[in-house]
């Protein structure tokens, strides 16, 4: 009888195992965009922080866009964060094209604090371009292109083209 | 001595070599620190004049401000980012992040206006954010910021030679320091060891010799002063070998007289009475005598002990003087030798009535004893607010010169011959000055050979132990 009782047990041990194995198995093949961050700032508006909420629901990657700018105009729950986009930023349309979205912004938008656009613009590329199939995003003002200080267009920003962090010396 | 003074040289150089090491270590850090900042900062800021008179069109070949930037990056072993106000790189010498934003709170609070340089020390860099401004311009805008991130490799390998360098130095002198704390501490101490040497050699019983004198000041004073305590014990050690002597021959003395005397006496058969009764009172006679030096040594001694026991009271010194006079008066009536007594006042004292009793009747006596046929004799008594004192003047034959200092030395007579036939001990003025001595007093002698003697004596009123 106890060399049953140990068989027994062993069997069970080893089905346990194989179960934890598959258990394992099951995680990786979930999605990694189940969820998303949101872009914010800080009080002095010197960097980007986020909070991640669960992935948007929608099918096409207009009403996602819309989804995630309407989430980035939400108060966030941190205290000590701010909405990135400032209060007198008009936002005309979001069109999402290919994999560019175009944010329009009102006439007007020129006079904000170019401290304040920076972040600004930083927070919508680094929210939008985490949608599946979005690469870039493009600015402009009352339907025209953004222009850079010296006159040249600005062109399609993306994740990378805000080193936001310390200047790193070593590759 | 010697390891004090040695250790406590030693620490100090240690404590010197050390501070001064690093003081003058973070000196030099510090300068060469500032040096390198001033050296960056300036070059910045030739570049930055240059980046505002191009307009900030750093990227257009028609200038070399592009290359002029790549050449300092190299010059400062560093990396240059030159950001314009809208927060895009125009510039960036290391990493090609031309095109993007870079925001940093540091950056932000430039731009906002802050005209400072902002200056920190990320990871073994030196990181210097200056702002770009219009040089004549009266507005405060920020225009853009150069950030020069060098390298501190080279100032921290200056710092460790020098720190090296440093380390080796002080090792080197502390090891100068304390071989000079080792020579020092001998060299100080060298005299000291020989004054012990002599001192040990000394004390094993060679006490006729003297200390040799070496060393400075200090150890010659205190040498000198030892010498002098070693010269007055052997001086004390000669009088009591002499003392000793003089006492066995002046006890002996009687005794061979007294044994003459007997011996004479049995030699002799058949001897008249008178002639028995002659003898015998010689004998007794020197029995008395050599009682009277007995009794006289025994008082001495007694007056001698450090803790000599005084009987303390306030007494009436007019009445002991003139107990004493009325004591001796037959004596001198004798001679016919007028006594006078002068009181000027009443003095009362505290004394011990036994010991000073003594003394003066010492005095009186041996003005009687020395005085000429008649002859005078003053004894006069006064006091001052502190002490009194009293005077014993005679007519006698008085003390020569040369022997004034020895006439207080224990059986000293200045004249042998007629102390014998005089009678006493040569014990008296000893037992004097010693009872004026422990009432912490004084006694001084003034004679002319031929003319007389005075003695005057001056106690305290008051007795303090």
């Amino acid at each position: 009888m106890r060399k049953k009782r140990q068989i027994f047990f062993f069997l069970c041990c080893i089905l346990l195992i194989i179960c934890s194995g598959c258990g394992l198995k099951k995680e990786e093949k979930q999605p990694e965009d189940s969820r998303v961050k949101i872009y914010y700032t800080n009080k002095t508006g010197s960097r980007l922080v986020y909070e991640t909420r669960k992935s948007p629901e929608g099918e096409d990657n207009q009403t996602v866009a819309d989804e995630m700018i309407g989430w980035m105009l939400k108060e966030p729950k941190n205290e000590e964060y701010f909405i990135a986009i400032p209060n007198e930023v008009v936002i005309n349309n979001v069109v999402a094209r290919n994999n560019i979205v175009n944010i329009d912004f009102a006439v007007g938008y020129e006079t904000l604090d170019k401290s304040k656009d920076v972040i600004c613009r930083a927070a919508i590329v680094k929210t939008l371009v985490q949608i599946q199939g979005i690469d870039y995003v493009e600015f402009s003002i009352g339907g025209k292109t953004m222009m850079d200080a010296d006159g040249t267009p600005i062109g399609s920003l993306t994740d990378d083209s805000f080193v936001f962090r310390e200047l790193p010396m070593k590759e | 001595m010697q390891f004090v003074i040695f250790s406590s040289l030693s620490l100090l150089t240690i404590v010197i070599v050390f501070f001064f090491g690093q003081s003058l270590e973070n000196s030099y850090n510090e300068k060469a620190l500032d040096l390198k900042v001033t050296t960056v900062e300036n070059q910045c800021t030739m570049i930055a004049n240059q980046i505002v008179s191009v307009n900030f069109l750093i990227n257009d070949t028609t200038n070399s401000v592009s290359t002029q930037i790549d050449q300092l990056a190299v010059s400062l072993g560093g990396r240059i980012v030159v950001i314009n106000k809208n927060y895009r790189i125009l510039k960036d010498t290391y990493t090609g992040y031309q095109g993007k934003y870079f925001m940093s709170r540091d950056i932000l609070r430039i731009m906002k206006g802050s005209k400072d340089k902002i200056i920190t020390y990320p990871d073994g860099y030196m990181e210097l954010m200056l702002p770009i401004v219009y040089e004549n311009s009266r507005s405060e805008e920020v225009q853009g910021v150069i950030i020069a991130t060098i390298s501190m490799d080279e100032l921290l390998a200056t710092k460790n030679e020098i720190r090296m360098q440093r380390m080796l130095l002080s090792v080197a002198f502390i090891i100068i320091g304390v071989t000079l704390a080792a020579f020092i501490s001998i060299f100080l101490t060298r005299d000291f060891k020989k004054v012990n040497k002599s001192l040990k050699y000394i004390a094993m019983g060679h006490e006729d010799e003297l200390i040799e004198e070496v060393g400075y000041t200090e150890l010659k004073e205190l040498v000198k002063m030892f010498n002098s305590i070693l010269s007055k014990m052997q001086k004390l050690e000669d009088s009591r070998q002499e003392f000793v002597s003089n006492v066995s021959h002046e006890l002996k003395t009687p005794m061979t007289s007294m044994k003459v005397l007997a011996d004479s006496l049995l030699a002799q058969e058949g001897m008249p009475e008178e002639a028995y009764r002659e003898f015998l009172t010689d004998i007794v006679a020197e029995i008395d005598r050599e009682n009277d030096i007995i009794t006289d040594l025994l008082s001495l001694v007694k007056m001698d002990k450090k803790a000599a026991k005084l009987d303390i009271k306030a007494t009436s010194v007019n009445e002991l003087l003139e107990v004493i006079l009325k004591r001796l008066k037959p004596l001198a009536q004798k001679r016919n030798i007028e006594i006078i007594f002068e009181s000027f006042r009443p003095v009362t004292a505290e004394i011990d009535q036994v010991k000073l009793s003594l003394a003066f009747n010492n005095l009186i006596e041996n003005a009687i004893k020395y005085n000429k046929d008649d002859g005078w004799i003053r004894v006069s008594l006064n006091a001052d607010h502190k002490y009194f004192y009293v005077k014993v003047s005679d007519s006698g034959v008085g003390i020569p010169e040369d022997c004034q200092d020895q006439v207080f030395e224990r059986f000293y007579r200045v004249d042998k011959a007629r102390s014998r036939k005089t009678g006493g001990t040569g014990l008296g003025l000893a037992i004097t000055r010693n009872a004026v001595l422990v009432h912490k007093g004084a006694i001084k002698l003034y004679s002319v050979e031929g003319e007389g003697t005075t003695f005057t004596v001056r106690i305290p009123l008051s007795y303090h132990a």
